[in-house]
């Protein structure tokens, strides 16, 4: 099996707004640290957070849901520098509807 | 400084033989590690089994280096500051013992070269021999173990059963001053036999090199005479690092060898005796400890950090066993990876499932699990003890499983093999590590090895129970997918679904077909983040919620947003993703919308393209939001496509690039009727051994030309 968490990280930079430092794959086995990560985020404030997704190569559903749970919870949540390939994914599922999508 | 004795061991006078003192800084300690065992009559050919023994041995003697190491630091600390040593003569020699930075790694010896063993219990030394530097003494000649003589003491003295070194061996004058083979003892328990031994040399290499040039003879290659059958060899360099000298007698068979030189912190030896039906198989190490401390303290560094890196190989199986889901990950994470990490050659996984044989587990796909049982081989047996008694079998040589057919099994082509037992809930089975090699395992290492093999049930274990889930998940998710599907008057219909192979997914993508009322036909495709029971009940609740509101809200866009307002009221289900398509067979025009999914295809007799007009976000996002629906014509032969991401999902190459392959591949496959065009389409595009993910596909065809467009209900 591949270890997608072997890659993965999260940095959270405090500032204002709050930045989540993202890199490697996001699915199934790494999502729920992205959803830690920005758990503690959205229940503070009322601010736009902003995730910055340079380093993310790859993101599934479950990726995704841990975006779309933010964003459903009324916080602006943007994506700086995202890669293609994260913006066609985010783009075929509808999410740049609910999400900023920031080069 | 005392002088040193000049007595043998039974304090009988020996010649005096030291005029030139030892200057060198040399002093031994002996730390006899052992194993002994009963050998039949040889079985491989004899140059062959000369050949491989010695390989063998070689291989051993580096792996003995660090044992011996880790042992003499850890007795050598208990010792720290003892100065005086009582021989069995009642003679005292004296010796420092020294402690550098922190670690105990040098052993001063200021006086003549003095030989120490340690007793089993590493409480104590005793004096074994002291002898000053040229001396006459036993030698090593270009003739040793080809006499009659030499065989016979070695043999008999390593069979005796006197007190703990009280032999000396006699070898007679030889060809290389200096050398001394001492004291091979041996003691008889009531389970096995243990044989000891001691063989020191201090001679430099090259002197060794030209004693022995003679019979070796230009090359050093290895020679077989009749007979008696020696061997000498392999290479002697002046020289180098670690010379090795082996001197191998096949009849009866013993074995020497010398590894060392002048450089050379440690020297070991080993003997092979036969006798009659029994033979010992005997290691002898000794460690001689120079005093050149910086080459001490970098071993030593060196040797630190083996244990550690090892330790970190272990630990990272470790963490492979606690993120492994299902029994087969387990199985993976061992046999792919611990091998690498215990510096074994391979590993087996075997389980007793309840029948008292073993079955060989294997992961991965095409793993053969249906022919690979063995019978662990009855009360008594090695397999056996280690599944009864929960202990491990540290087997170091093939002797040791000779009749063994389920170690035999296990081992495989191993020459050393630990048996771990697994054992952890309704989990009963054996972890095999084997070696292609001899192997003595330390202390640190079988501690490793165990709590590897604790770790390994538990998670066998865990994965069991993990994969009885996955069983009922998938049992429940066939179960909550369409048991038929309608049949419709002017329309093909295909559906698949397949769960995730390798990583055991298996739940939440869904398909529906229902019927509106007489011309319009709904089709649903669906994805539930997630996996396993949740997203299987989740996924059966969606599908239920779409067939009460279906009635109600007939336009695709409507229905989506009417679920996506419920979706809050089902646990799991938010940001499910779905596409829903009315096809009206009035009209032969279809409707769609799609939340968080990905576009349909249309194939028609121009090609394949994405309906890729925009959708809404997932399920639950934004319930307030209405999807925009979209209209497309669809001629006689057309087929539309749902499908759900796992099949145009991967991870190396950009969703474009996917979707538009399975388009090229739906035009390949434009002639198949929509069942054989599902399976090929799968087929093409997610072999199964790669299949990740889940995935639901639904085909639909429009009749071709000709027929009529009636519903039946």
């Amino acid at each position: 099996m591949t270890d997608a968490r072997d890659d993965f990280s999260t940095t959270v930079v405090e500032g204002d707004p709050p930045v989540v430092e993202v890199a490697g794959e996001v699915d199934l086995a790494t999502a729920g640290e992205l959803a830690a990560a920005l758990e503690p985020l959205l229940a503070t404030g009322d601010g736009p957070i902003v995730l910055d997704v340079g380093g993310v190569t790859f993101i599934d559903s479950s990726g995704l849901a841990v975006l779309a749970q933010a964003a459903a919870s009324g916080r602006t949540l943007v994506l700086r520098r995202p890669s293609k390939i994260v913006v066609r994914v985010i783009e075929t599922t509808g999410l740049d509807q609910v999400l900023t999508l920031e080069p | 400084m005392p002088t040193p004795p000049s007595r043998g061991p039974k304090g009988r006078p020996r010649p005096e033989r030291g005029r030139q003192r030892a200057q060198t800084w040399l002093f031994a300690l002996a730390f006899l590690g052992l194993l002994a065992v009963t050998v039949a009559g040889a079985v491989l050919a004899r140059a062959e089994a000369i050949r491989r023994a010695d390989e063998r041995l070689e291989m051993a003697a580096e792996r003995g280096d660090a044992l011996l190491e880790s042992e003499l630091r850890r007795d050598v600390d208990s010792l720290v500051g003892a100065a005086t040593i009582v021989g069995p003569d009642g003679q005292l020699s004296v010796a420092t013992f020294e402690r550098f930075a922190g670690d105990v790694l040098g052993l001063g010896v200021l006086d003549d070269l003095m030989l120490l063993a340690v007793d089993d219990a590493g409480t104590g030394f005793e004096v074994l021999s002291v002898q000053p530097e040229g001396a006459d003494g036993p030698a090593l000649g270009s003739d040793f173990g080809a006499d009659p003589a030499h065989q016979a003491a070695l043999t008999a003295a390593l069979q005796s059963e006197g007190p703990t070194f009280s032999r000396h061996l006699d070898l007679g004058d030889g060809a290389i001053p200096g050398l001394t083979v001492a004291h091979p003892v041996i003691d008889r328990g009531a389970t096995r036999s243990t044989a000891r031994g001691l063989v020191i040399t201090r001679v430099p290499v090259d002197r060794l090199v030209d004693a022995l040039e003679p019979a070796v003879g230009e090359g050093y290659s290895a020679t077989v005479t009749d007979g008696d059958e020696v061997v000498l060899g392999p290479p002697v360099e002046a020289g180098s690092r670690s010379a090795v000298v082996s001197v191998v007698v096949v009849d009866p068979p013993w074995m020497l060898t010398i590894t060392g030189g002048p450089r050379a912190d440690l020297t070991l030896a080993r003997f092979v005796a036969v006798g009659g039906s029994a033979a010992i198989l005997a290691l002898v190490a000794l460690v001689t400890v120079t005093v050149r401390h910086q080459r001490r303290v970098a071993r030593a560094n060196a040797l630190l950090a083996t244990g550690q890196e090892r330790t970190r190989a272990v630990q990272e199986v470790a963490g492979r066993l606690a993120r492994a889901l299902s029994g087969d990950d387990v199985v993976a994470a061992l046999v792919d990876h611990l091998p690498t990490a215990a510096g074994a050659a391979s590993v087996v996984v075997a389980t007793d499932e309840g029948d008292g044989d073993l079955v060989l587990l294997r992961s991965g796909p095409g793993a053969d699990q249906g022919d690979a049982r063995l019978p662990v081989g009855g009360s008594g047996s090695i397999v056996e003890a280690t599944l009864t008694g929960r202990e491990p079998a540290w087997l170091s040589s093939p002797l040791l499983w000779r009749h063994d057919e389920a170690v035999s099994a296990l081992a495989g082509d191993g020459w050393a093999v630990a048996l771990l037992p697994l054992a952890a809930d309704d989990v009963a089975g054996v972890l095999a590590v084997s070696y292609s090699r001899v192997h003595l395992w330390d202390d640190d290492e079988r501690a490793l090895l165990e709590t590897v093999g604790v770790l390994a049930a538990r998670a066998l274990a865990r994965g069991r129970r993990y994969d009885a889930e996955h069983q009922a998940a998938l049992a429940f998710q066939h179960a909550a997918l369409p048991g038929q599907l309608p049949s419709v008057d002017g329309l093909a219909i295909a559906a698949r679904y397949r769960p995730g192979a390798q990583r055991a997914t298996v739940g939440g993508d869904w398909y529906d077909v229902l019927l509106l009322d007489d011309h319009q036909v709904l089709l649903v495709v669906g994805d539930v983040v997630g996996h396993g029971m949740e997203a299987a009940a989740a996924m059966g609740r969606l599908r239920t919620a779409f067939q009460a509101i279906a009635p109600l809200r007939r336009d695709p866009g409507p229905l989506v947003q009417a679920v996506s307002q419920q979706v809050a009221l089902i646990p799991n289900a938010f940001c499910t993703t779905v596409v829903c398509a009315v096809i009206d067979l009035t009209t032969s025009n279809v409707r769609w919308a799609r939340a968080g999914h990905p576009p349909p295809v249309l194939l028609t007799k121009d090609g394949a393209r994405l309906l890729d007009e925009p959708g809404l976000p997932p399920l639950g996002v934004r319930p307030e939001w209405v999807p925009p629906v979209h209209e497309q014509h669809l001629g006689p032969g057309d087929v539309l496509l749902l499908y759900t991401d796992g099949v145009v999902e991967r991870r190396d190459e950009p969703l474009d690039a996917s979707m538009q392959r399975l388009c090229v591949v739906a035009e390949a496959l434009a002639d198949l009727k929509p069942h054989d065009f599902s399976d090929a389409l799968l087929e093409a595009l997610v072999p199964a051994a790669e299949q990740l993910d889940d995935v639901a596909l639904l085909v639909v065809q429009m009749a071709a030309a000709g027929a009529p467009p009636i519903v039946r209900p």
